[in-house]
């Protein structure tokens, strides 16, 4: 019966250390997954109306690209997702403005990408040809080389075609007056850059033109990019980007978030202020790395006595090799940083000794002294005791029996 | 582990091994829930395997068995390896004083004393890491912890002896000596260097209570003497901390020089005596570098000589108390007189060739004679008085000379010098081995 109790009472006892053994430990990929969304400036709140899983794509602003950090929180739940960045590029002309002299009709129509429209050259009355201009005038100078076009159909060609550039000191042939083949849909000149080109025709024949374009060889490139992450029904989500710091993605499986098919695109949404957003402050010194004239040294009040905008804790006055905010003799080189007194002041410039045993040399002495005398006496003690014990017990008096 | 406790009411033996594999298994099964499934926390992992090896510790106490209770403190001490996690240094050495306490109370209870030992040892083997400085940013901190240690075992040693007297004197050695190494080796590797001094003195002082202790309740002088040398050592030590070069050299023979004379006068034991003068290795060996510096120097009186002088005499008067009285026989005694003379050789030589720098041959010429007459007279000292070692130490210092002479003077000195060298130191000889003869023609007719 007694081992019964004492059992019952072990195992109560022991119910609240089995109770904390046996709780798990959070496995180590849960709190990785709390990612550091105080790195971005901004975010896009989504609010995606599906029925079923969808992915979701956000366009996101192209200067978020320049350093392309993002990060997708699942706000209904908190959890965070594993974003896609896509990324697509396309040719993008130079801005310019088109009109056309001698033409019916808005010039817009012949560089509208539509092939439908067209810009109309009516024969004028009674002559046998007549002539007109379309000018093209772009943001930038631009490099061409060649001119293209196209014409509507039952149209003929043009007898000649020439292209004039405008030139600082003055209007410059770039191409001749030149007769076009049966099958011709561009012309050729040499390269050349210029902001303004006017390009003349000669016609004998009413002339539409559907399109017509200088092929720019110094085009740039567009590039949009969007996010894409995978959508649950009800669920609202932010798209957080310009970060300030590098944040590792969410180790969280995404699927396939590259292939196009199924995706709901839902453009430029409205761009919030991320209000936990803290900037990089690498050394906690209450000072953003941005604007820190001592990046990696806690510097709060960022002094800079030679003004060359690197902070006093970070320079090295003696180049010793050790930065003044952890020298402990600033102005003489002292690489050993001895500070045998450990009061903080290296030797080199320590003018005063502050342990004990330098105000005090005799101390570790007289120890050693105490010590030696301690031990000293305690042995001549030991074998006076020795002695005593070892000597003869005299005989009783009267003898032994 | 329960079948193994049940299986020891009968068998005790058997059920204890089993009791035993099971304990380790469970240890075993807790260390890969952790790694493996992150089951446990670390606090908790090692709370277990403290409880499991609690309970083989109680079942030897119960069943008074030994190697379980060896066992027991060998799970114990592993748990820690076993927790596969990291902990910091001040958890861990609370951990490891927790084990040694229990260690101790259950060596206490059954007079287990090498449970001590090897609770130390494995104390030693924790420490091992902080010692060499490869955990230095915790060292400072954990020191603390090595003086507990040290304070626990050097108590429950006392203790040990108090409560059943020396059983094994070879025994209380070991624990002294595992004790004061464990301890010196953390303070001269981590505790501040301003203060390694007054520790090795304070350590010194309670090593030497301790040692009256144990002897004033065993009666007996085995731990006097062990925790004695620690108690020597940790002053040696410390003396070594404050000084350095020839001044250490020095320090040391004065100190060597005392004990022996202590011992002696304390002991009357030559013999004990003897073994202590060993100690004059330490300076002997400093001297070596006091000799280097001696002969590379430019002064004729420096501390290194001075500390080579004093080394030599330390010898000589040591090596005159310890040969016993009317012997022609050499002893450890004589060896020392010989020792401490070859240093009056080597400071006569540095002596005269830095006086004549640019004379060399004169300054060789000058010491080999001093060494020809000192042999001659040490050699017919010898026997005209019947001192085999005086005549034997004579003779050889005479075959030095004639060697030295032979093998380098002969080709390096300059045609006067030899000239001289060899007629003056020839002279003696001869002249000398007449006199033998004579003595020798006359001896047999007495």
């Amino acid at each position: 019966m007694n081992y019964i109790k004492i059992g019952a009472i072990a195992a109560l006892l022991s119910l609240p250390l089995t109770t904390y053994a046996i709780k798990p430990t959070v496995p180590d990929y849960v709190n990785q997954q709390n990612q550091d969304l105080s790195a971005f400036r901004q975010y896009i709140p989504v609010s995606p109306q599906i029925s079923t899983p969808k992915v979701v794509e956000v366009t996101i602003p192209n200067e978020a690209l320049g350093f392309p950090v993002f990060a997708v929180k699942n706000t209904t739940n908190s959890s965070p997702l594993s974003p896609y960045l896509f990324v697509t590029t396309a040719p993008e002309a130079t801005p310019s403005s088109v009109t056309a002299s001698g033409a019916t009709g808005s010039a817009a129509a012949a560089t509208d990408n539509n092939y439908s429209t067209y810009l109309e050259f009516p024969l004028s009355p009674g002559a046998s040809t007549s002539g007109g201009e379309i000018v093209f005038t772009y943001a930038r100078p631009i490099a061409a080389s060649s001119l293209s076009f196209a014409l509507d159909a039952n149209v003929a060609l043009p007898q000649n075609i020439s292209v004039y550039v405008d030139t600082p000191n003055g209007f410059s042939t770039v191409l001749a007056p030149q007769s076009l083949g049966p099958y011709a849909n561009s012309v050729a000149f040499p390269r050349t850059i210029a902001t303004v080109w006017h390009v003349r025709l000669l016609y004998s024949q009413p002339l539409r033109i559907t399109e017509i374009k200088l092929d720019e060889v110094t085009r740039t490139e567009r590039v949009t990019g969007a996010v894409r992450f995978l959508a649950q029904p009800g669920q609202q989500y932010a798209v957080y980007f310009s970060a300030d710091r590098y944040v590792p993605p969410a180790p969280t499986e995404s699927g396939d978030l590259a292939t196009d098919t199924g995706v709901l695109r839902l453009g430029a949404l409205p761009v919030m202020t991320n209000p936990s957003f803290v900037p990089t402050d690498s050394d906690k010194d209450g000072i953003p790395d941005r604007t820190d004239n001592c990046v990696s040294i806690a510097n709060p009040d960022q002094k800079d006595s030679d003004g060359n905008g690197l902070g006093d804790a970070c320079e090295d006055y003696d180049r010793d090799g050790i930065v003044n905010a952890q020298d402990n003799c600033i102005d003489i080189p002292n690489r050993d940083q001895l500070d045998t007194d450990a009061d903080g002041i290296g030797d080199a410039c320590d003018t005063v000794d502050n342990r004990i045993t330098e105000r005090m040399p005799w101390l570790p002495w007289l120890g050693i002294g105490i010590a030696g005398a301690v031990l000293l006496v305690l042995a001549v003690l030991a074998f006076k005791y020795k002695k005593v014990d070892e000597t003869p017990v005299p005989p009783a008096p009267g003898g032994t029996l | 582990m329960a079948f193994g406790f049940w299986r020891m009411i009968r068998y005790p033996q058997q059920g204890g091994i089993f009791l035993a594999l099971g304990a380790g298994m469970a240890i075993l099964a807790i260390f890969a829930g952790r790694q493996i499934y992150d089951f446990f926390t670390p606090a908790s992992a090692i709370t277990f395997d403290f409880v499991i090896s609690a309970f083989v510790a109680l079942a030897s106490y119960k069943f008074k068995l030994r190697p379980l209770a060896l066992t027991s403190l060998i799970l114990a001490y592993a748990a820690p390896l076993l927790v596969a996690g990291g902990s910091d240094s001040v958890s861990l050495f609370s951990y490891l004083l927790a084990v040694s306490v229990a260690a101790l109370v259950l060596a206490g209870l059954m007079g287990w004393r090498a449970l001590i030992a090897w609770s130390l040892v494995c104390i030693g083997m924790y420490s091992f890491p902080y010692i060499t400085n490869a955990y230095n940013s915790d060292a400072p901190i954990v020191i603390n912890f090595a003086y507990i240690f040290a304070m626990l075992y050097l108590l429950s040693g006392m203790f040990a002896v108090v409560k059943q007297g020396v059983q094994d004197s070879g025994y209380e050695v070991v624990l002294a000596l595992l004790n004061g190494a464990l301890l010196f080796f953390w303070i001269y590797n981590v505790a501040p260097k301003d203060w390694q001094a007054l520790l090795f003195a304070v350590w010194a002082t309670v090593f030497a209570v301790g040692s009256f202790i144990a002897f004033r309740a065993s009666s007996k002088l085995d731990p006097f003497y062990a925790y004695g040398s620690v108690a020597v050592a940790f002053i040696a030590a410390a003396t070594s901390v404050q000084l350095q070069g020839a001044t250490l050299t020095l320090a040391f023979t004065i100190e060597v020089c005392l004990l022996v004379v202590t011992v002696l006068s304390l002991t009357k034991d030559v013999k004990v005596a003897t073994t202590t003068s060993l100690l004059f290795a330490a300076p002997v060996l400093l001297s070596f570098v006091s000799m280097a510096n001696y002969l590379s120097s430019h002064e004729l009186f420096t501390q290194d000589m001075f500390a080579l002088l004093v080394l030599s005499f330390a010898l000589i008067v040591t090596g005159r108390v310890l040969s016993p009285e009317k012997t022609s026989e050499g002893g450890p005694g004589s060896a020392l007189i010989v020792f401490g003379t070859m240093y009056i050789w080597f400071v006569i030589w540095a002596f005269l060739h830095i006086l004549m720098p640019e004379s060399a041959d004169i300054a060789t010429f000058a010491a080999l004679t001093i060494y020809t007459v000192v042999g001659l007279w040490a050699y017919f000292v010898g026997l005209t008085s019947g001192d085999k070692a005086r005549r034997v130490y004579g003779a050889a210092l005479l075959v030095f000379v004639v060697a030295r002479l032979l093998v380098v003077d002969v080709w390096s000195m300059e045609l006067s010098g030899r000239v001289i060298t060899f007629f003056v130191i020839g002279t003696l000889l001869m002249s000398t081995a007449f006199y033998t003869k004579r003595k020798s023609a006359v001896a047999p007719t007495v």
